[in-house]
Parts: C-alpha cells; structure tokens; sequence
C-alpha cells in the first residue's frame, strides 16, 4: 500500500529517520522531532509535498540535543519532548517558535533518569509519564507534570519481571501506561562523538540482537518490578523490535511501527482499553 | 538513510488484508547455515590475554551477556529476555500475548537504495534497506521497461552473516573485486563482500560511527573515505580494514561546512572528494556540552582535496538556488566526459553538472519527468562500458538511462525487485508513529 500523503523535500526540514512524532488534535498540527538539526517541526495538519513547516523551535536557547518522542497536552498548551542526551524533558508551549526556552525541564540525578526515549502526559492526574533508564536499566517513569529541575519520580517501573531490556516510546490512556519494550540490544563501536572506537571495542556487534521486543501495558499506579498487565508479544504479532506506538483508544485499536520488520502493525485490542468502545 | 519523507496512511481500521509479510524474520535464522552462537557466560568472566575485553557481562536487569567468539568471522551478541519474565511467559501469566495484526504494512520485496557499478566486470550492485540485502546484476542484463517480471540478478546477499542491516552507500573495488557497504543505522559498520558473494555470505566487518552513509574507495591510497550523517564526517580507513580498526583521518568542522552528508565520490584521477550535503547541522547530537542549538543550512556538493583531514575548508562547493537541491544524495562522477552526475531524491531528478562545477551553477542537463519513472532517486552510478547511468529508486525499481538523455525521456532499461506495479510503502526505517484522529490516519516518519 502506498501512502496517501507525503511530506518531503527540502523546504520542509525534515530529517534523516525521525525519532518521534505527534499529531496537535486541537490545532490540527503535526509536530515532528527532527534529531540531526536540534529542532521541532510544526505542520498543518493536511499537508502535503515540500512544504516548508508553519513553526520551528530551534537554537541556542531551546536546550535541544537529541530529541526524541514528542508529546502534545492541548489541556495546558504545552508539548514535551524527550531529549535522549540531555536525559531530559523539556516543556514548550504548543504554539512555540523560534529559539524559546523551554517552561520547564525535568532532568538530574534526582530524577534518577537517563536516556530518556519516550514521553507521555496525564492530564486528568497531572502526570508525565517517560521511558528511559535508571542505573543502567531501562524503566518507565512518572512525574508530577508541573515538575521542574532535579526532582525525583512518583514512580519508577523497573526490573527482570518488566521484561524490558530495552525501551522506546510510550502512549497513555485513562490510567494505563502503554510503553515499547525494543529490546534491540543497541552496543555501539564508537564513542559518542564518534573519534574512536570505544575501549575493548573489536568490532561492529551484529545489529538486532536482543530477544523479541513486545508492546506492553501498565497501570500508572504500577512501580518497582511490575510485569505488564497485558502485552502484544511473538512471531505471530509481526513485531520484533518495535519503536513508534499510536492509540486510537475510540476504535480499540493499537498501532505499532518496527524499524527493523521495517513497517508498521495495528492491532485490535479492546481488551487493552477497558473493553468498550472508548468514545 | 533512506530519505527523510513523512508518510500518511490511511485509517486501518477494519482492514483485515495485510501484505505478505517480509522474509527475514528470527525464525529464518535458525535455518541459515554456518551461523551460531558460540560462547558462554563463563567465558566472558576472565580477560583474555591477548585478546579484546569482553562487553560488559551484566546488563540492564541483571541478565547474562553471552557473546560468541570472533577469530575473523561476525560475531554475534545473544541477548536473553529477564528470567523473571520469561517465565512469566512461559506461565501464561501476562494476558494478550502472541496477538496477530489485524493490518500490516511490510514490504516483502526489496527496496533498493545505494548503487555502484564495475563498468569493466560488468556488474552493478545495489543495496536494499528493507530485506536487508544486497543485489548485483549484470550490466548487460535483459530488461526492457515492458516487461513486468522482476529482472534476473546475478547475486543476492542476505543473512546474519552478511552483517546487512540498513544497507545504504555502495562502492565497488575493481582491483580486488570486492564491493563495500555501509550501513545506516545501528549496524554501524562497514562489509566487504567478493564480486561472487552469494546468500548468507561471512562478510568482513568493519566497526565505524553511527550514522554511516556513503562511501568511496580510492587505488592511489588505497583508503575508502565514509560519510557519517549524525557526525558530520567524512572518516578514512585502509582499504580491507576490519573489526576495530582505527579510522587513517576524518574531514570534520566548522570550516568544512559538512553537514548531514550523504553521497561520496573520490576522483582519484583529479584528487578530490565529493560530498553530497542535505544541509541539517546539530553538534548537541553528540556533544551533551554544546548548547549552541541545531541549524538548517542549504544543500550543497562539497568538493575536498582528497588529502584534507580535520577543519579543512573545501576547494570548491556548488550551492544555490540555481543548482535546483533538494535532498541531493547518492553522487557519481564520469571521469571521462567530466560531469558530476546526482540523484536529487525529493525532485525525482537526475541532475548534470560539469565536474568542475562550483558557486551557484545550473545542471548542464536535468533528467526527469513522469515518463523517466525516477521516484525517489538515492543512488546513481555511470556505466562507462555502455555509456549509460543507473538510478536507485528507493523501491522497486532502478532505471537506466543513455549519459545524455534529459528531459522527461523514458528509460532504456527497467531494473526490477518486484513484479511490475507492486506497491511500496516506502518505509525506510520508521521509528515514531502518530495517529490522526481528525482524517484517521497514521502518521510514519522516515
């Protein structure tokens, strides 16, 4: 199947593989997180071809270094992004442009977070939820939304029985935490700045390595090593390290892309909603 | 990688059909001859004496690292899932599970994506990013554009062992006949392969940045010079390195003006490097310490001396309005008739310049138009013994041109991976997803 829309070229500032995504259902906005020129995109909504995008917040102020999922909360008029190297979440107003500074950032080694991959808002418990890792270990966080600075999490999801051996995005709905488990096994040769090859480094690892990924399902009351409470896992479910995650909750459908199967897969779960149609 | 679109999909919802799913899943891999897992926990506890440390033994909760041994052969990591968890699964504890989809977009055929061509060994070899492979053909090969079955190859290089993952740039070695590729993802690496690679062939690997996408070979240094998009790079090795292999030099800085560069093409004849540049520049990728912030700076083709290393200005850059830009990629040079030939991959063009090129200058000639069935152009590579250019299209189909066809000309030839008309997705890489509420569609970046 061929996609019904494109946007591409040069005037739109799109760049190489995206690592995150949102769509602004008030404002009718796309918001694309664009991690080789430090920026966030904004496009209407029905756009198509090499359109140039109607905002972007880039430079020096906007702290951005390698953003990743975005999230949108219409309720207050803010959009978070998670900044994988900054290990942080940064808060702009919906509407921002320009090089703005964010309204508020949540990172430090209070938040005990690092790597932060995936962000999800709560806005009827006032809750951010994000994925990341803590001490080495992938986790699943949630923070008072209104937090700001070096502050701890009200919850850290963690552990063997979490089955996550490594983490990407994440979704939420009415108290449940939606969250990827990639589990790529992701050992890079190089250093960061790539100069050199990291110490002990002999050699490219063999890409995709790491057991099946899965898609799993929290309650966001859940903290410590809580396994899922449902979860979309194995060869029939076509997933095998999974990283993009769409709800549409009002058809109980779950969608997930894998860039490694290189597509993307819906799945008809209304158990994983509550059960009823949620309209 | 294979280009930067953002694609819109429609609501899938009650849609039962799915595509047939794509070949390389975890269960082929059992079925894969020569490929396994070697190694054990144990043996990752002591320190060889005079080998490489192992990667570290435990790893996030708390499960065992196994890794396979080397001795010049890919190695593999084997990664188990939380014993916790798995027996969890075992159990059946954990309501869902193994749930099929009820829709799928997955292509089952290939998508090609970089191009090189061995005008004197008659063979062009084109990557594919989505089956993870290789494909080689013969340059003489039978296909005319009427024909509608996918066209005979001469090779097709897949497998674990291949270390193919998101196969990008291409580069032929005459002289040893071997051919190169890069790959763009977390491959990280760079595999050489004989002309008369075939299946899950044992490739030799060579660890390089993350991010690597095009790639050149020069005789007179017998070096081959590798595009690093995320780095804004150009990083150097020896010709055959492998494993860790420590890179010769890098082309980096400021005053290089690199920035998101894709093609690569070294002009031995001439002493010089070109580099393709999408123009996306951001230092905070890497450096958690810079905090000057991302910038967007027009496409260009950046031309070094092929001796340059570190902040090295570049001896000519062509960039303008007038050179037409948009996304330009995959690069090639005809030494003979001196023109510089580049796939302009979001304007389905082919553009011509002079090799000598430089400032704001308009192709010579511009290739494209419905009737060419360019789409999405990441590779182009000049066939010197039939005086002709092969376009990747980033999909089903390379296309093969005379050198001086322009206009919205048809092509001679129809190099193709699928049968005639097979839909592609265009999927190259998607790692985020959105949903649509408002038009019921998903959005899927690229």
């Amino acid at each position: 199947m061929a996609p019904v829309r494109v946007i591409e070229g040069q005037r739109t500032k799109l760049t190489r593989v995206a690592h995150g995504i949102a769509y602004d259902p008030l404002h009718d906005v796309i918001i694309g997180t664009e991690p080789l020129a430090g920026s966030i995109v904004f496009f209407r909504g029905g756009s198509h071809g090499n359109v140039a995008p109607i905002r972007v917040i880039q430079g020096p102020h906007t702290s951005i270094h390698y953003p990743f999922q975005p999230a949108v909360d219409v309720k207050h008029n803010e959009l978070w992004v998670a900044d994988i190297v900054s290990h942080g979440l940064l808060v702009f107003p919906l509407t921002g442009n320009g090089d703005i500074a964010p309204l508020r950032v949540i990172r430090g080694n209070r938040t005990q977070m690092t790597g932060a991959s995936g962000v999800a808002v709560d806005t009827d418990h006032d809750l951010v939820i994000a994925s990341g890792s803590t001490h080495g270990a992938p986790a699943i966080f949630t923070f008072d939304r209104t937090a700001s600075g070096n502050v701890p999490p009200k919850t850290v999801i963690s552990g063997p029985s979490t089955g996550i051996v490594s983490g990407w995005h994440v979704q939420y709905y009415r108290g449940r935490i939606y969250a990827i488990a990639s589990n790529h096994y992701l050992g890079a040769s190089y250093d960061q700045g790539g100069f050199e090859p990291r110490p002990n480094c002999d050699g490219p690892l063999l890409a995709f390595t790491g057991p099946l990924g899965f898609v799993g399902v929290w309650n966001e009351t859940d903290t410590g090593d809580a396994p899922p409470r449902a979860i979309i896992m194995g060869p029939a479910s076509e997933l095998l390290h999974p990283d993009g995650l769409a709800l549409d909750p009002g058809h109980n459908e779950l969608f997930a892309s894998d860039s490694v199967r290189n597509g993307v897969f819906g799945y008809l779960v209304p158990d994983f909603f509550g059960g009823a149609a949620q309209r | 990688m294979s280009g930067n679109r953002l694609a819109v999909l429609t609501g899938l919802i009650g849609v039962a059909a799915a595509i047939a799913v794509g070949l390389w899943t975890p269960s082929h891999w059992a079925r894969w001859p020569g490929f396994s897992w070697s190694g054990t926990a144990a043996a990752q506890t002591a320190a060889p004496a005079n080998g490489p440390l192992a990667r570290p033994k435990v790893m996030g909760n708390g499960e065992r690292l196994v890794e396979a041994d080397a001795n010049g052969h890919p190695k593999g990591i084997k990664v188990a899932l939380p014993a916790k968890f798995q027996a969890l699964l075992d159990s059946y504890s954990i309501p869902g599970g193994d749930i099929m989809p009820a829709s799928a977009l997955c292509d089952p055929f290939p998508e090609f994506n970089g191009i090189a061509i061995d005008a004197k060994a008659g063979i062009a070899v084109l990557s594919d990013t989505n089956l993870k492979s290789v494909l080689i053909y013969s340059l003489a090969v039978q296909a005319p554009p009427g024909a509608s079955n996918t066209t005979q190859y001469k090779g097709w290089v897949k497998g674990p062992n291949t270390f193919l993952s998101f196969a990008a740039g291409v580069a032929v070695d005459p002289v040893r006949h071997e051919f190169y590729t890069t790959e763009n993802d977390v491959g990280d690496d760079v595999a050489g392969f004989p002309y008369s690679a075939n299946g899950n062939f044992h490739s030799r690997v060579l660890a390089v940045p993350h991010g690597s996408y095009g790639i050149a070979l020069s005789q007179r240094y017998h070096q081959m010079a590798v595009s690093i998009q995320h780095n804004a790079e150009i990083i150097f090795y020896r010709l055959q390195a492998r494993g860790a292999e420590r890179p010769l030099r890098s082309i980096r800085g400021p005053r290089t003006g690199l920035a998101d560069p894709h093609g690569v093409v070294w002009d031995d004849a001439h002493g010089e490097i070109f580099v393709s540049n999408y123009g996306n520049w951001n230092q905070g990728y890497w450096d958690a310490d810079y905090s000057g912030g991302g910038r967007y700076f027009p496409p260009s083709i950046r031309i070094f001396k092929d001796d340059s290393k570190g902040d090295a200005a570049p001896i000519r850059v062509i960039q303008g309005p007038k050179t037409q830009f948009n996304w330009p990629t995959g690069i090639a040079i005809d030494p003979v008739h001196n023109e510089l030939f580049v796939a302009n991959e979001a304007a389905n063009q082919i553009l011509v310049f002079a090799r000598d090129a430089k400032g704001n200058a308009a192709p010579l000639r511009v290739l494209g138009g419905p009737r060419t069935a360019i789409h999405y152009p990441m590779g182009v590579a000049y066939d010197a013994s039939h005086d002709q250019i092969w376009v990747a299209n980033f999909g089903h189909t390379a296309v093969v041109f005379g050198r001086r066809d322009e206009g919205d000309t048809p092509p001679r030839r129809v190099i193709r991976n699928a049968p005639e008309g097979t839909p592609s997705a265009g999927f190259g890489n998607p790692m985020a997803l959105a949903y649509d509420s408002k038009r019921d569609e998903l959005l899927v970046p690229n």
